[in-house]
């Protein structure tokens, strides 16, 4: 026990019930990991855990944690990736699972508010019967929260068209470093002033704790439309995912899964995807009636002159969920094919998928791994999934070597350390890949504005060998520059 | 417009400003930033300079306008890098080339420059069927008023690489510094254009009938409700020619279905469904044109009120959420204005009527201090357009 530790909790205590503050070891087991890769997260124990029900009583415990210099993390329901929510340095893991109000739906000015814990598939299952829903779709949505989503900036299949988290957050309640709260944005697409609700954004706790979000629903389309395409090779599916938004035509998800992935499909859900595919294209048209008809049939050809030996176009609703079943069973299927696997989020230019899924089979030949591919082709959004088996010896450094390669070609095309999983611990060692020491101090200027004691999800994002609180030299940064 | 429009000086708020650099390389707007702690005033061509708090003195100006470059056009990746004094319409012009567009709604797109769009965050109706400008921008290169460039964001559409800095520096009037380049996501040009204008009597009418459509699954690109020889409702639809004749009839049935309209109005272009947007929301130095942020369930009020009042030519965007109001210049409809329930930002203002306001309409003590430190860390000398932004940073 820590030295504040027993003030501590008797103050949080007296903030929420005693009932939501859970100190002893075996209720905080739960906490110590998230769904990131235990090897790279490591397990580390909260000092204490706290389940706050209002904003008020996030302002009181913030305020309690720099009273005390305890650092503070939030955490929803635990489904990151990236390692955002393990306490690396202990101190409070503030969980926001008590929130999950939907406090209000406006339907003419087309927004919701919601309280942060607030579970994503919740919200488009109550607005289902209104005939509006919430556009971002995670693959996890059936668990993550809004909050987790907008500390993440999430995505999900359909931000090919929808755009991810952050185009659909129109205004955030936050608790500041402080204590203090502020309120950023508003029901107004561009509010006075500047957009502080887009920093906060993808932020991963590090700026400020959302407690309330004010986010845009959309009307359903009047139709949709859904298409799989088999391939005899993942070459021809990626050209044709290019072909396709190259006619103009901007479908609401392309995904990609390859002969391995289809493999595990068929074994573990049987969804009836053709066995012998070398890869398929999962397509979803919406839109307005006559338009998704006739770009169905454009999609069609193209697939045809790309060397599809099938296209099945769904004719009812139920086959359009029958086609996008084995896609949402792909990650559970894994387990079918090996005991685990690393998922490597990252991104290129849509054009020069071929380029790097041709790499990615290189690399699966030169460290001996099997790799499965399954991912939102359209956005060029690639999720290698790098089988193993965690007992063997040496096979997680292999794996973890194999996907920093990947990660580097991948940028070496013009891509991205992360598409929509975060950086967090993950890959906050990556970030140099992507950035000068030039470009992190702008964003720690940013960081230090808004934490100037470092107290809010401290040791994320960053990679360790920079210290945001560390400024640069400004001279010495105009020399490097002229270098 | 010419490169050289600003050669002679620039006069902004009534203050000349005689000395204007024009860059024609990064390296030159490095050296013309220079590292002493002179103020300087940094303008794209000039055209939105009446939107600002009143600020300076300022030492010299720098006006991007002939930094002017397509860096890198990938029209199959959907995406675009430009420097920052490239004019809308010329961007879009070579987009045009490979059918492709962005559709910024400018009102002088001949003039405005995408990057003085980008930190003035003046984005037009178009939002509801494209979103904002500020969801297209993927990535931005800043110079520091120290002259170091910094990237941030990338040229993928989807990247949770590290913060979010080009939305600190959206809206920001490069309080945070300078623009150097964009790297934009660009839309396929819609096959077909509609723009169906309906006349009614009433402004209930013509905005009640607005919100029929949008709640509609019919997916219009903007919705705008203004006055003139009675009330409009303009509305653009863009799409596949396959559906564009059945969405425009249908729109034209839910608009009857609430109310039959006086006059109906269809064209083949979009013109006519922007232009109340674009002669509202014209700026100019001797104009008075205000932005209140208002849902489109408040926006029947404000129209009926502000008709009322006084004079002004008002332009509802229901898709957006915003309505632009543009009046005789005093201070009696700026008070007016002011007083209202709705925030409201001014986007033009004379210089005289500008004294002791904030254009921005201020914020509350929380925001004050996060964006008073963010200038603080991003801009310590006050060195970039000094004054003009929210609080007069």
């Amino acid at each position: 026990m820590k030295a504040y530790s027993s003030e501590l909790i008797r103050r949080l205590e007296s903030i929420v019930k005693p009932d939501y503050v859970i100190y002893d070891r075996a209720g905080m087991g739960v906490y110590e990991l998230d769904a990131s890769d235990e090897s790279i997260a490591g397990v580390h124990t909260p000092d204490v855990v706290v389940l706050p029900e209002t904003a008020e009583q996030i302002a009181a415990i913030v305020r309690v944690a720099n009273d005390l210099s305890v650092p503070v993390i939030v955490r929803g329901a635990g489904t990151g990736l990236a390692g955002g929510t393990i306490t690396t340095r202990g101190g409070i893991l503030l969980v926001t699972a008590r929130m999950n109000h939907i406090l209000e739906v406006n339907e003419t000015d087309r927004y919701a508010v919601v309280e942060p814990g607030v579970i994503n598939l919740d919200l488009t299952a109550a607005l289902l019967g209104r005939g509006y829903y919430y556009a971002p779709d995670p693959a996890s949505q059936k668990t993550c929260t809004i909050g987790g989503n907008i500390a993440n900036n999430s995505g999900g299949p359909h931000c090919l068209k929808y755009g991810v988290t952050g185009n659909h957050i129109l205004g955030l309640e936050v608790v500041l470093a402080d204590g203090e709260m502020a309120w950023f944005g508003g029901a107004s697409s561009e509010m006075p002033g500047f957009d502080l609700t887009g920093v906060m954004v993808g932020g991963e706790g590090t700026l400020g704790i959302v407690t309330r979000a004010m986010v845009r629903i959309s009307r359903r389309p009047e139709a949709s439309g859904v298409l799989l395409a088999a391939f005899p090779s993942i070459d021809s599916a990626s050209r044709a995912v290019s072909a396709t938004i190259a006619a103009g035509i901007i479908p609401a998800s392309m995904e990609l899964m390859d002969h391995l992935t289809i493999t595990a499909i068929e074994v573990s859900a049987q969804a009836g995807y053709p066995k012998d595919a070398a890869a398929v294209l999962l397509i979803e048209l919406d839109g307005l009636i006559q338009t998704v008809a006739e770009h169905k049939q454009i999609v069609a050809e193209i697939c045809d002159e790309y060397g599809a030996t099938e296209v099945r176009v769904a004719q009812s609703k139920a086959e359009e969920d029958a086609l996008w079943l084995g896609r949402k069973s792909a990650f559970g299927a894994m387990g079918r094919l090996a005991p685990n696997y690393h998922l490597t989020d990252t991104v290129v230019p849509r054009t020069k998928l071929p380029l790097a899924l041709e790499r990615v089979a290189e690399v699966a030949v030169e460290y001996n791994l099997k790799i499965a591919n399954v991912f939102h082709a359209g956005d060029g959004n690639l999720h290698p999934l790098i089988l193993f088996d965690r007992n063997e010896p040496g096979a997680m450094e292999r794996v973890l070597e194999a996907s920093e390669v990947l990660m580097q070609y991948c940028i070496d095309l013009g891509g991205a350390v992360s598409g929509e999983h975060g950086i967090g611990i993950e890959k906050q060692e990556a970030l140099p890949l992507m950035f000068t020491d030039l470009d992190l101090e702008a964003m720690a200027k940013l960081k230090r504005s808004f934490d100037p004691e470092n107290q809010l999800n401290p040791g994320k994002v960053f990679p360790t060998s920079f210290d945001p609180y560390q400024r640069l030299d400004s001279p010495e940064k105009v020399a490097l520059h002229v270098d | 417009m010419s490169t050289n429009a600003l050669t002679g000086g620039l006069v902004v708020d009534g203050q000349p400003i005689t000395r204007v650099e024009m860059p024609g390389t990064i390296d030159e707007l490095g050296r013309a930033v220079g590292p002493d702690d002179s103020a300087v005033l940094i303008a794209g061509n000039g055209s939105r300079q009446s939107f600002g708090n009143r600020g300076g003195p300022f030492d010299y100006a720098i006006s991007m306008r002939k930094l002017n470059s397509v860096l890198h056009y990938e029209p199959d990746d959907l995406t675009v890098a430009v420097e920052p004094g490239i004019t809308v319409e010329e961007l879009n012009s070579v987009l045009a080339e490979r059918n492709q567009m962005l559709p910024f709604d400018d009102p002088q797109p001949d003039r405005s420059t995408v990057g003085g769009t980008f930190a003035t965050g003046l984005g037009g109706p178009r939002r509801l069927g494209y979103g904002s400008i500020k969801d297209w921008v993927l990535g931005v290169e800043i110079m520091a008023p120290d002259g170091v460039i910094t990237k941030s964001g990338g040229m993928v559409v989807k990247n949770v690489t590290g913060y979010d800095l080009p939305r600190l520096h959206f809206g920001a009037h490069g309080a945070f510094g300078i623009v150097t380049r964009l790297n934009l996501k660009v839309f396929p040009q819609p096959e077909a254009v509609r723009s169906i204008v309906a006349t009614f009597e009433r402004a209930r009418d013509a905005h009640l009938a607005g919100q029929a459509v949008l709640s509609s699954q019919l997916a219009p690109a903007s919705i705008l409700v203004s006055n003139g020889e009675g009330w409009q409702l303009s509305i653009c639809c863009e799409g596949a020619s396959a559906s564009i004749q059945r969405q425009t009839d249908d729109v034209l049935q839910v608009v009857s279905h609430v109310t039959q309209p006086k006059d109906v109005q269809t064209t083949q272009d979009r013109t006519a469904a922007m232009w109340p947007f674009c002669s509202v929301a014209k700026l100019d130095a001797s104009s008075a044109v205000a932005r209140l942020a208002t849902p489109p369930s408040g926006q029947v009020d404000v129209l009926e009120q502000y008709q009322s009042i006084i004079s002004t030519s008002i332009c509802a965007d229901l898709g957006s959420g915003l309505v632009y109001l543009n009046g005789m210049p005093s201070i009696e409809w700026r008070e007016a204005i002011s007083k209202s329930s709705q925030r409201a930002v001014f986007l033009a203002l004379p210089p005289e009527l500008k004294k002791g306001v904030d254009v921005f309409g201020g914020m509350d003590a929380p925001n004050s201090r996060l964006v008073t430190s963010l200038k603080d860390a991003f801009d310590p000398a006050r060195r970039l357009n000094r004054g003009r932004f929210v609080l007069g940073l």
